[in-house]
């Protein structure tokens, strides 16, 4: 049982730092600045897995009576999950990991403000002591940063503020009325309607500046990935089941690999074609 | 790269699901904050961001306070979870003197039926508590509030689901706790 929890906390550990640091390397240091097309393909892959494991069964996905009380209650969600990623993407443009995690630290304070606003929580001095405790120590850590990034800093207090707001309609919309949904139901629920939410603000901000710089973007975070997976392992590009994926994309990112690689891929207009071709 | 991204996304959602599965809000509190520290580890030591003394303080201080605020809100789930078993103690009582009055009143076959009507009634819907302090550990496209625990009532409604599967299919009015029954074969 220890072993057993013990593995699955480093793995989740190196999942989620690991996905924090390959979305950071793809927007800043890869040089792909199209966060919102990066959270578009993340949902269109997610709804993808997610459809399959509902195929092989592996998951079950509870009724909702009907398409119009799926729409009120997933659409909310959707809608601030899209845009609380997509503004959190966009930070990494202008800040480094660390501050977005100094930052992050903040996200009790906007839930308990969003919630006093909603009734979902009586206000109290204990929390309102934790409120300022918290919002001064990040405060400090902000006041203080070295090269501080004003848009950087607010798209990612934007972030937040949606995160907040999506976890009050969380509770309000699914908690609160017994709905506890899997990790992997939640994918198949919500992430197609973000993936809808998303598409009319990417065609009119990212599509026409991605679509006129050709392959030029999509090569640098291509080769990136080919030029690791030759280091890494041959066999990493070639499976596709999932539980090899997985292993190979843990392999793939590994974070030493990563910053020696970083370099490789740097001037944003060296090359238009993709040399592996 | 993009590739090992939208790969590690659904991983990790599949992760939180095995860690949600098998820990303790406790443990994912920690993990969360360990995970936090290691970034900014990270992020200093190998990829050179600048970060100044002043600012481990003021980040030491938030700290301080997203734990009291994970304590506050362990607790009172704790809180909830006790009183929601007791309700639910009172409530099998309740069902088991219904079953033992139908009994005696003769009607000794339907008895059975009414127990379990009687037990399925009393199981537990899941209570609205929730943990915000969870939420800092969002990334990428993780979908599960790490600071959202697994059903209150897990061990206790476990027995339950058994049997409450199988009546599932007919369920299509408002969602209630049995059809909100998942696993992960």
């Amino acid at each position: 049982m220890l072993v057993l929890v013990s593995y699955l906390l480093v793995q989740w550990i190196v999942l989620s730092s690991g996905l924090i640091l390959l979305n950071k390397h793809i927007l800043s240091e890869a040089g792909f600045d199209f966060p919102c097309t990066l959270v578009l393909l993340h949902m269109l892959f997610c709804t993808a897995c997610a459809c399959v494991w509902r195929l092989l069964d592996w998951v079950s996905v509870p009724l909702l009576g009907g398409p119009r009380a799926y729409c009120a209650r997933f659409v909310p969600i959707g809608l601030c999950f899209a845009a609380s990623l997509s503004l959190g993407n966009a930070a990494y443009l202008h800040i480094s990991v660390a501050f977005v995690q100094m930052l992050k630290a903040s996200t009790p304070v906007a839930t308990l403000v969003v919630s006093f606003m909603l009734g979902l929580e009586q206000p109290s001095w204990r929390l309102t002591g934790l409120i300022v405790l918290i919002s001064s120590g990040v405060g400090i850590a902000c006041a203080a940063q070295v090269h501080p990034s004003v848009p950087g800093v607010l798209l990612q207090l934007g972030a937040i503020g949606c995160e907040a707001v999506r976890l009050c309609l969380v509770n309000l919309l699914l908690t609160l009325r017994g709905l506890r949904l899997s990790p992997v139901a939640s994918v198949l629920l919500i992430s197609p309607i973000c993936a809808l939410c998303l598409l009319p603000v990417w065609a009119t901000l990212e599509a026409p500046r991605l679509l006129a710089l050709g392959s030029a973007p999509w090569a640098r975070v291509g080769a990136a990935a080919l030029g690791q997976g030759r280091r890494a392992s041959p066999l990493c590009t070639t499976r596709a089941g999932a539980p090899h994926t997985t292993h190979a994309c843990m392999h793939t990112c590994d974070p030493s690999c990563m910053r020696w690689q970083a370099p490789a891929c740097a001037p944003p207009s060296r090359s238009t074609s993709p040399r592996w071709h | 790269m993009a590739g090992a991204s939208l790969c590690t996304s659904f991983a990790l959602n599949i992760a939180t699901m095995a860690l949600i599965k098998h820990t303790s809000a406790l443990t994912l509190n920690v993990a969360g904050v360990g995970k936090d520290l290691l970034l900014i580890g990270y992020s200093v030591v190998l990829s050179g961001a600048r970060v100044s003394a002043a600012q481990y303080c003021g980040y030491a201080v938030a700290l301080v306070g997203v734990t009291a605020y994970s304590r506050h809100k362990r607790q009172l789930q704790a809180q909830a979870q006790a009183q929601a078993l007791a309700d639910m103690a009172e409530k099998q009582g309740e069902a088991e003197e219904e079953a033992a009055a139908a009994l005696e009143s003769g009607v000794a076959a339907e008895g059975k039926d009414l127990r379990d009507a009687a037990a399925v009634r009393a199981r537990p819907i899941g209570r609205g508590l929730w943990s915000g302090a969870g939420a800092r550990t969002l990334s990428g496209g993780e979908f599960a509030d790490v600071g959202e625990r697994k059903p209150l009532l897990d061990l206790a409604a476990e027995e339950e689901e058994e049997e409450a599967g199988e009546r599932e299919g007919d369920l299509d009015g408002p969602i209630t706790a049995s059809s909100m029954v998942y696993y992960l074969k």
